[in-house]
């Protein structure tokens, strides 16, 4: 039977994952080889630790079982060491998954990133980074102000300086 | 892992009211290291609020520019964001039909921007001493009294047409009309005679082709005796727009140290004027044409119809922007 580590959230809720998801964190790797298979997680909600779970039992199922049948080797060597790369996903099957898994609004994903920040979890921060990049793409000032919030803190003298220099990038061809 | 996020934990409320408010700033530039591949993206960016501006200008600029542009084309590490803007447009942005002269009047082969402004004739004897029909053509009489003397009044001397030369062809003066005291507006983009169709946008816009620079491009451009001058100018292919009678081959440069170059002591000692045509990629209003300072090599000529085969522009900060009409005479 896989060990099991209990994870409990800043509210309380206690979660029970396997060791091998859980490993997709490096601190909660390093505090295990240290302490006890208990960890508290004061500063990260159950919602957001239901979500970042689910992400790290995906990558963990798909770093066990490669899709390469030939790898056994890499399947045997995988499974033994600490599974964190940051090269980025080629599993196309697992890319889709994740694309599915970061459509969410600015605030859960800005939940997110916080605290795979915290975990160490370095793959699925450059995701919600590769995210938030997406939403950037393409977009004029005004837009990209509407949708991440953010203030227009020019005069209308600066702006319109702005505008000038940058007036060759806003066509989209 | 350092960590780049706020230690407390901050409330999904609080998020939704600025995502960006809350992340350091190399959080912010490892988002933004993702837009690099279009620069239109961080262009766009730099518009949205005053923290991107200098985010921007100040680091992904900066670092472009170090990949893409040759050392000594960078300024100083203590230079202002606007310098890292001025040379990442110039190594990302075509300057268009516009900035490179191409919507400029040429069949008088620059003359009329070159000559200088229309001076008042100086009284009666005006209507006696020359024939010219064109009201824009200034008086020979009027001329002399221009204390500075350049290589254009030579030309213009060379072509306009003298009344002693022709004595039994019947030659009516014509008289100026009050409104002919007017000044010509030099160097202002005179009104096409002939509509162009242009296919395409006419202003600045995203280059098509490298972002690098190479001095050899710069080389073949400037005639011979400015070989020891630093012009770098992109590397082709470039832009290419279609005008109505040629293709247009759209480049960009810039001088290394232009004050200090032949070419711009070239243009002081002609006490050449300058052209209200802006620089594509400063704030200057106005430039220098390349061609009519003899700086491009001699080789190049003109079309039947007055059009040089190549034009450049260069403004008081050593930007060039310009255009081939031809297939340029190297790979």
């Amino acid at each position: 039977m896989a060990k099991m580590i209990k994870l409990v959230s800043g509210d309380g809720a206690e979660f029970e994952v396997e060791e091998e998801v859980a490993f997709q964190s490096k601190i909660i790797k390093d505090i295990v080889a240290d302490a006890d298979d208990v960890i508290p997680l004061p500063t990260v909600s159950s919602k957001v630790l239901i979500q970042v779970i689910e992400y790290c039992r995906k990558h963990a199922a798909v770093n066990s079982f490669p899709l390469s049948p030939s790898s056994s080797a890499a399947a045997a060597a995988s499974s033994s060491s600490s599974i964190s790369y940051s090269k980025p996903v080629s599993d196309p099957a697992l890319r889709a998954w994740d694309n599915e898994f970061v459509k969410l609004n600015n605030s859960s994903l800005f939940d997110i990133v916080i605290a795979a920040n915290y975990l160490d979890i370095e793959e699925l921060v450059d995701l919600v980074l590769e995210t938030v990049a997406d939403r950037i793409k393409g977009k004029q000032a005004q837009e990209i102000r509407r949708q991440f919030n953010i203030e227009n803190d020019f005069t209308p003298e600066e702006e319109e300086a702005l505008r000038r220099e940058n007036s060759w990038a806003f066509q989209n061809n | 892992m350092v960590s780049r996020f706020p230690s407390s934990t901050a409330t999904a409320t609080t998020a939704s009211s600025s995502f960006f408010a809350f992340l350091s700033e190399d959080v912010v530039l490892d988002i933004l290291a993702k837009l690099e591949s279009d620069p239109r993206d961080w262009a766009r960016l730099a518009c949205v609020s005053s923290r991107f501006s200098s985010l921007v200008r100040a680091v992904c600029f900066r670092s472009h520019c170090s990949r893409y542009l040759p050392p000594d084309l960078l300024p100083s590490t203590a230079a202002g964001a606007v310098a890292w803007s001025s040379l990442h447009k110039l190594s990302v942005c075509c300057p268009g039909l516009h900035h490179a002269g191409v919507l400029l009047e040429h069949s008088d082969f620059g003359l009329e921007r070159d000559i200088g402004p229309h001076l008042a004739p100086p009284g009666p004897s005006f209507s006696s001493s020359s024939c010219s029909s064109d009201p824009r053509n200034p008086p020979s009489q009027a001329l002399s009294d221009v204390s500075c003397w350049s290589l254009f009044d030579d030309l213009y001397f060379d072509t306009v047409y003298d009344s002693s030369e022709a004595q039994d062809v019947a030659c009516t003066p014509i008289e100026p009309s009050p409104g002919d005291n007017q000044p010509i507006t030099v160097g202002s983009i005179a009104p096409n005679r002939r509509t162009k169709p242009w296919a395409g946008p006419t202003s600045s816009h995203l280059a098509t082709g490298p972002w690098t620079l190479s001095r050899v491009q710069g080389n073949k451009l400037l005639a011979s005796r400015y070989r020891n001058d630093c012009l770098y100018i992109c590397d082709w292919p470039g832009c290419t727009h279609a005008g109505e009678k040629r293709k247009y081959m759209l480049f960009r440069g810039m001088f290394k140290n232009f004050k200090r170059s032949r070419v711009w002591k070239t243009i002081n000692d002609l006490n050449k004027g300058k052209i209200r045509l802006a620089c594509a990629f400063c704030a200057c209003r106005e430039t220098w044409d390349l061609h009519s300072a003899f700086c491009l090599r001699r080789v190049f000529g003109f079309h039947d119809d007055g059009e040089p085969v190549v034009r450049a522009y260069v403004c008081e900060n050593g930007h060039v922007s310009g255009a081939w009409t031809e297939t340029p005479l190297y790979d």
